[in-house]
């Protein structure tokens, strides 16, 4: 068995691949001038898989919303000793999370990778579920959804998806709500481990001081044959249009937060399409309403929006989200600005020499990523669970064009397909 | 890593060849106080809108796009007594520009050109900038009530240092904020450029003649060095209790002590703090981590950090109303058991190895070393990050209680809903 390099020459950057013999993806970047080494072992699957269905099953089955991400806490625990526990020998900074699409398990540490590697791969493969275990992770959970339930910036990012979508799953909360949780058996957590938690659908990413040969090495000791599973998953039908319009909340804030939003329903199966529509995508947020556009200086100018002001495209295999927001006495002003600025870009055109400068920027900012461990670990994820690798995602940003952007300003920048949720202060 | 004066100007100059970015760092170092606090923090807003060269934030922001998206940051942080007002920039380094431009010096001619050659139309501060920017810092200051985990942090301590520098917002005070003309913010402003003592920090590849014109241009005769933090230890004579009520799902809790060991003790007491704290309540298998999340499910978040400038701790947590009683027993309770001793040799063990990797990890961090550098020298401390890594793995177990026994509670805030439980 060995491994694949591949390299940037550009970014004098690499990466070794090889697919296991148990059947996992293994990804080695090395970084032999930095001191911590980044691990994460995750699986396709987050808070959106609620509806699949396997080999053999005849019908889909929905499980309780929250239930990837209640895998993700329970299976740090083990009949012996948990996984913090057994960390806390190699004094390895360990954690965990699920998103939407995924979950991963992951830690850093500057000195005894191997031991610390050994612990990720032994506990991911060892699920250990009780009704006793279970019960104690619904208090706990209760608190992290409670907590998040008071974090206005969370609740007005959830809102805006409730209020874009009609029926897809992101629009419910990672964790879950307090009832669905209620409903979790230590049965279920066993089925969806099963399903999800496989070579097919798993990948081991590694990028430090490491050499490939020694990662291999731990895999080959620590990683037990598994049958794959082929894994349907289902996502209701979502129209194109947004759910509702606006969305409003008080909380307990000082001034209003808002994220408008816009819905893309028509995302390319192919990789490297996906990871380039969310590229100009993200072209145009800088050139639309970046920091030097003419829109951000008017909102700035006018005390419509402050530093808090942030643009973001976040675009999985099932979603795609285009969104802005910030702090705003006056939400609904920047919309209308948003919209009519939309307007007069779509009329007179995009400039080259501004266009070109966005594109210098974001290329600036995705060479910075190289910097560090956790952002190469996690980018490459991302991009492997679209089917792609990181130096695709570069080329992507390199290969944006005007047309690209013109093209993307007419099809996705429209009004029927977005949502302004808003965070007001309690009375 | 090189602590040495260039151009009469503290500089901490951090080499290496392993970042695709570069940073630079120039950071004034102000003792904290209500008026001056408020102040600077408005001045580093407005000088952040433009330069002389770059008048207005399109201006800047054109450029910054055409360096690469370098990012040009301010920020404002607490030590202690001092506020340290900081304007950095990160660029990427000469060898990835596409054109071969001469980054460094250009992104040092943009920092410094902010810093000493402001927007100045009509020999003042752009009344317009001044304004919004009140506005902005106003709405921020008043803004941190929205995150009520961090919220319930510098309440506590405001409630517990009432009187203290350390109690005050380091983004300053709003109704000084909003009585802040732009001239006599442009009088602070030739007094805060050329007295107030600073240091600037370069992390990467840097040219140090290019850096030695550029800090040719302050002034440095009126400048004191960097000062040197040394808290006065107090001790309460009792426990004081404070609740707010605010519309909230969720009680936090918050434990404000009074801690016997700063940064004027030495780095060996240093790294003592550090190691206790990793196994009071500073990681994931700390007694506070095990016990109050793990063992009882009372919380997701419990946990504390020490304050080496202050003299101070905080524990944090966020718990249903009817449980604080509960967890405010079971957080005394681990305290107690490190005070008489109970620390295990795997407890130890465990608390150096995660202090050595939270050390050694900075290395990896452009910020992370600039604030550990910087902090560094306000302490009056010259060990570097590896010599710190080494002192935690000499901490004994009696120096960990030492250090337990040394922190004295003395302020619990409670901040909850109308609704909930039992009364505080």
């Amino acid at each position: 068995m060995s491994f694949r390099r591949v390299r940037h020459e550009a970014l004098n950057e690499e990466y070794y691949y090889m697919k296991h013999a148990t059947g996992y993806d293994i990804y080695v970047i090395p970084k032999p001038e930095h001191t911590k080494t980044y691990a994460t072992f995750a699986a396709k699957y987050g808070s959106i898989d609620n509806t699949f269905k396997a080999d053999g099953d005849a019908q889909f089955s929905t499980v309780p919303a929250g239930i990837a991400h209640f895998l993700e806490h329970k299976l740090f625990e083990n009949e012996k000793e948990n996984a913090f526990a057994r960390y806390a020998k190699t004094g390895a900074n360990a954690n965990a999370y699920t998103s939407f699409d995924k979950t991963a398990y992951l830690f850093s540490c500057t000195d005894r990778f191997a031991e610390s590697f050994e612990i990720l791969l032994d506990f991911v493969q060892s699920p250990y579920f009780t009704p006793e275990t279970v019960k104690k992770e619904q208090g706990i959970i209760g608190q992290e959804i409670r907590m998040y339930e008071d974090n206005a910036e969370w609740r007005v990012f959830f809102n805006l998806l409730s209020a874009l979508y009609h029926r897809h799953p992101v629009r419910i909360d990672i964790a879950g709500t307090i009832e669905s949780i209620s409903g979790i058996t230590a049965d279920m957590l066993y089925r969806c481990y099963n399903h999800f938690y496989n070579p097919s659908n798993m990948v081991i990413i590694v990028c430090g001081p490491v050499l490939p040969g020694e990662v291999a090495a731990i895999a080959d000791r620590c990683l037990k044959p598994k049958p794959n599973m082929s894994i349907v998953r289902s996502y209701p039908d979502e129209p194109a249009q947004s759910a509702q319009k606006l969305t409003r909340q008080s909380l307990s804030v000082a001034s209003p937060i808002f994220h408008l939003g816009i819905k893309d329903t028509a995302l390319p199966k192919d990789g490297f399409a996906l990871v380039k529509k969310r590229a100009v995508t993200e072209a145009l947020l800088q050139y639309v309403a970046g920091e030097s556009s003419p829109l951000y200086r008017r909102l700035y100018d006018e005390g419509l929006i402050n530093a808090s002001f942030a643009t973001e495209a976040m675009y999985s295999v099932s979603y795609g989200v285009t969104m802005l927001g910030g702090e705003s006495r006056n939400p609904e002003k920047v919309r209308e600005l948003f919209w009519e600025e939309i307007a007069r870009i779509r009329r007179e055109g995009l400039e080259e020499k501004t266009f070109s400068r966005c594109k210098n920027a974001l290329y600036g900012k995705q060479v910075a990523r190289f910097d560090s461990v956790e952002a190469i670990a996690n980018g490459f994820l991302s991009a492997r669970f679209a089917g792609v690798d990181l130096f695709d995602v570069v080329r992507a940003y390199g290969e944006i064009s005007l047309e690209d952007a013109a093209r993307r300003l007419i099809e996705h920048f429209n009004e029927d397909c977005s949502a302004l949720s808003v965070i007001d202060p309690v009375k | 890593m090189e602590n040495k004066v260039i151009s009469g100007i503290q500089a901490c100059l951090i080499p290496s060849r392993k970042f695709k970015t570069n940073s630079i760092c120039i950071s004034f170092i102000a003792p904290l106080s209500e008026k001056d606090a408020s102040y600077n923090a408005l001045l580093c807003n407005v000088l952040r809108r433009g330069s002389a060269a770059y008048p207005s934030l399109t201006d800047l922001n054109i450029r910054l796009e055409e360096l690469y998206g370098a990012n040009l940051f301010t920020q404002i942080r607490k030590k202690g007594d001092f506020q340290l007002v900081t304007l950095g920039v990160e660029f990427l380094d000469n060898s990835l520009a596409l054109s071969g431009e001469d980054l460094f010096s250009e992104a040092a001619e943009l920092l410094f050109g902010l810093i000493l050659e402001p927007h100045l139309p009509g020999g003042c501060f752009d009344p317009a900038y001044v304004e919004s920017e009140k506005t902005n810092l106003i709405d921020y200051i008043n803004a941190k009530i929205n995150d009520k985990r961090a919220y319930a942090v510098s309440r506590c301590f405001e409630l517990m240092c009432a009187g203290e520098p350390f109690g005050l917002d380091e983004h300053g005070k709003t109704g000084i904020v909003s009585a802040i003309d732009p001239c006599s913010l442009f009088e602070h402003y030739k007094a805060f450029v050329s007295r107030t003592p600073m240091v600037v920090c370069c992390v990467g590849r840097y040219d140090e003649n290019v850096l030695s014109k550029k800090l040719s241009r302050f002034k440095s005769g009126a400048r004191g060095g960097v000062p040197v933090a040394r808290p006065e230890k107090k001790r309460p004579s009792s426990v004081r209790e404070f609740t707010d009520i605010m519309e909230v799902e969720q009680a936090k809790l918050s434990m404000g002590f009074r801690s016997s060991v700063t940064c004027a003790d030495g780095a060996d007491s240093v790294a003592a703090l550090s190691l206790f704290n990793a196994v009071f309540g500073g990681s994931p298998h700390s007694k506070l981590f095990e016990n109050v999340r793990e063992r009882l499910s009372l919380c997701y978040y419990c946990a504390s950090r020490p304050e080496r400038f202050k003299g101070a701790m905080i524990v944090y947590s966020g718990v249903e109303d009817k449980n604080i009683a509960l967890a405010r027993e079971e957080i005394l309770r681990q305290l107690e058991r490190i005070q008489k001793g109970d620390i295990s040799d795997g407890e130890l063990d465990a608390a150096v190895k995660t202090q050595v990797n939270a050390y050694k990890s900075a290395l990896d961090s452009p910020a992370s070393m600039e604030d550990f550098y910087v902090s560094q020298l306000i302490a009056g401390d010259s060990s570097t990050i590896e010599e710190m890594a080494k002192r935690v793995a000499a901490v004994t177990k009696e120096r960990i209680s030492e250090v337990a026994r040394g922190m004295v509670l003395d302020t619990v805030y409670v901040l909850r809903g109308a609704k909930g439980g039992e009364g505080a």
